[in-house]
C-alpha cells in the first residue's frame, strides 16, 4: 500500500464530550500535561476514551439491531407460506340455481381454484376439479355417476373418494348448499 | 470556490459518525479489512467519498435531496419485495395485493413502506426543489443539474401514476381512466397517445400490463441514468454558496 493512500484514522475530534471549540489543542497534544488539563477542569483522557467507546458501542448496538431486525423481517417475508400462496379469488362463490338445472356441471373458481358443482343421485356436490394424480382437470360423467380424469382414467365417487387409480388421494370436497334460488359454494 | 477552503480548522466534518460506522462495519464484516482491502483498497475510497468536507453554511434544508434518494432506495427494495407476490392480471391483481396485505408475513409492512414512501417522496422532492430555487442554486454552472432535476421530478410523477393503477381497485382504475384523459387533451396527437398508453380504447388488461412494465422496468432504468447524472454533476460542480 502506498503511503499516499494510507487510510486516515477516524478523526478524534469532535468527540461527544469534548467542548466544540476549534481553538482547543488536539487530544494527542493534551496528553503530556494531563494534570494541567485536569486542573483546568477539562475531562481527562481516560474518561474521553471511555465516552468514545460508549458512543461507538451504542452506535454499533443499534446498527446490529437494525441489521438483525431487517434481516428477520426480510427472511419472513420472502419465505413462502401456505397463506401467502393463495391465488386470490373469493372464498365463497354464489351462482343462480338455474345454471345447475341447465348444465350437468357448473365450473366455478373458489380462491382461484377450479371447483365443479354437480347434481348426483344423492344431492348436490362440489368437488375440486384438480386430479390428485398429475393435476389434470376431471370431468363429471352423469351416465357413470363418476368424476373421470381424461388424462389417465382416474375415477372418483361424487363424494370425492377414489374408485379407480392411479389417483392416490380423494378429490377435495367443498361445502355447498342450495338456498332459495342460489347455490353457495365454499 | 464561493469562499470556502478545502481544509482548515473551521471546516466541519459532518461525516464523522458515518465514517465511524463504516469503520465498525468493515471491521465486523472483514469485507473492507485485511487482505481483500489491501488489494482493492475499498476502505480508503469509501472514507474519501464519505468524509468529503462540506461548507459551513450547509444546513438541514440541504438534506432533502439525500432524503429523496433514501426514499427512492426504500421504494426500490420494497418494490422488488412486492414483485415476489404481485400478479399483474386483471383477475388476480387486486386479490394478490389483498393477499400481500393480509396473509404474507410482514406484507403489510412492505406494502405500507412502498405506499407511504411514494407519497412522502413527492413532499420531500418538492422541499428539495424549493430549497434549490430559493438558494438560487439552479443558476449557472448548475443550470443543467436543474434540468436533470426537473426531468427526475417529472419521472417521479409518472412513476407514481403508473404505480397507482397496479392494485386494480376502484380508486386506481378510475384514477387511471381520468388520468389517461390528460394526454388525450393534447392537440393533434392526443387521441393516439391516449390509445397508445391505454393499449386500447378502454383501461383493461393491456393497460395494466403496460403500466406494470413501465413502473417496474422502464422507469427504474430511466431514473438510474438521470440520478447518476444528477449526482455526477453535484460532485463535479460542488454545493452552491450561502444565501
Amino acid at each position: 500500500m502506498e503511503a499516499g493512500v494510507t487510510p486516515e484514522p477516524t478523526p478524534p475530534d469532535p468527540s461527544p464530550d469534548a467542548p466544540a471549540n476549534p481553538a482547543d489543542p488536539p487530544a494527542a497534544a493534551a496528553e503530556p500535561d494531563e494534570a494541567a488539563a485536569r486542573a483546568a477542569g477539562l475531562p481527562d483522557a481516560a474518561r474521553r476514551k471511555f465516552m468514545h467507546r460508549v458512543y461507538n458501542m451504542t452506535l454499533g448496538f443499534w446498527v446490529l439491531a437494525g441489521i438483525a431486525g431487517t434481516g428477520y423481517t426480510a427472511a419472513r417475508y420472502v419465505w413462502p407460506t401456505k397463506e401467502g400462496e393463495s391465488t386470490g379469488g373469493e372464498r365463497t362463490v354464489t351462482f343462480p340455481k338455474k345454471e345447475l338445472d341447465d348444465e350437468t356441471m357448473v365450473k366455478v373458481l373458489v380462491e382461484g381454484k377450479p371447483v365443479g358443482v354437480f347434481r348426483a343421485a344423492d344431492g348436490v356436490h362440489a368437488l375440486s376439479l384438480v386430479c390428485t394424480h398429475l393435476g389434470c382437470l376431471v370431468n363429471w360423467n352423469p351416465d357413470a355417476g363418476l368424476m373421470i380424469c381424461p388424462c389417465h382414467g382416474s375415477r372418483y365417487e361424487p363424494s370425492g373418494q377414489v374408485v379407480q387409480g392411479p389417483a392416490p388421494l380423494p378429490l377435495k370436497a367443498y361445502d355447498v348448499r342450495v338456498s332459495g334460488d342460489t347455490v353457495v359454494v365454499g | 470556490m464561493f469562499g470556502w477552503k478545502r481544509k482548515g480548522p473551521e471546516q466541519a466534518y459532518r461525516g464523522v459518525g458515518m465514517a465511524a460506522m463504516i469503520n465498525a462495519l468493515s471491521l465486523l464484516t472483514g469485507a473492507m479489512y485485511g487482505e481483500l482491502d489491501e488489494r482493492l483498497d475499498f476502505r480508503t475510497a469509501l472514507q474519501r467519498a464519505l468524509r468529503k468536507p462540506v461548507p459551513r453554511h450547509v444546513n438541514f434544508w440541504f438534506c432533502f435531496g439525500g432524503i429523496t434518494f433514501l426514499i427512492f432506495m426504500i421504494q426500490l427494495v420494497t418494490g422488488i419485495a412486492l414483485l415476489l407476490y404481485y400478479r399483474p392480471t386483471v383477475e388476480q391483481a387486486y386479490h394478490s395485493v389483498v393477499n400481500i396485505t393480509n396473509n404474507v408475513p410482514f406484507g403489510w409492512l412492505v406494502r405500507g413502506f412502498h405506499h407511504w414512501g411514494a407519497n412522502l417522496i413527492m413532499v420531500v422532492v418538492m422541499i428539495h426543489a424549493l430549497r434549490v430555487f430559493l438558494y438560487g442554486a439552479y443558476k449557472p454552472p448548475r443550470d443543467f443539474n436543474w434540468v436533470v432535476g426537473a426531468l427526475l421530478m417529472f419521472s417521479l410523477l409518472l412513476f407514481g401514476f403508473s404505480g397507482y393503477l397496479l392494485p386494480w381497485n376502484e380508486l386506481s382504475y378510475w384514477a387511471t381512466v381520468v388520468g389517461a384523459e390528460i394526454p388525450g387533451a393534447i392537440p393533434w396527437i392526443g387521441d393516439d397517445l391516449a390509445y397508445f398508453i391505454k393499449g386500447g380504447d378502454t383501461v383493461g388488461q393491456l393497460a395494466l400490463t403496460r403500466f406494470f412494465a413501465f413502473h417496474v422496468v422502464i422507469m427504474p432504468l430511466c431514473m438510474m441514468v438521470l440520478l447518476g447524472l444528477h449526482f455526477l454533476m453535484i460532485r463535479r460542480l460542488g454545493i452552491a454558496g450561502p444565501l
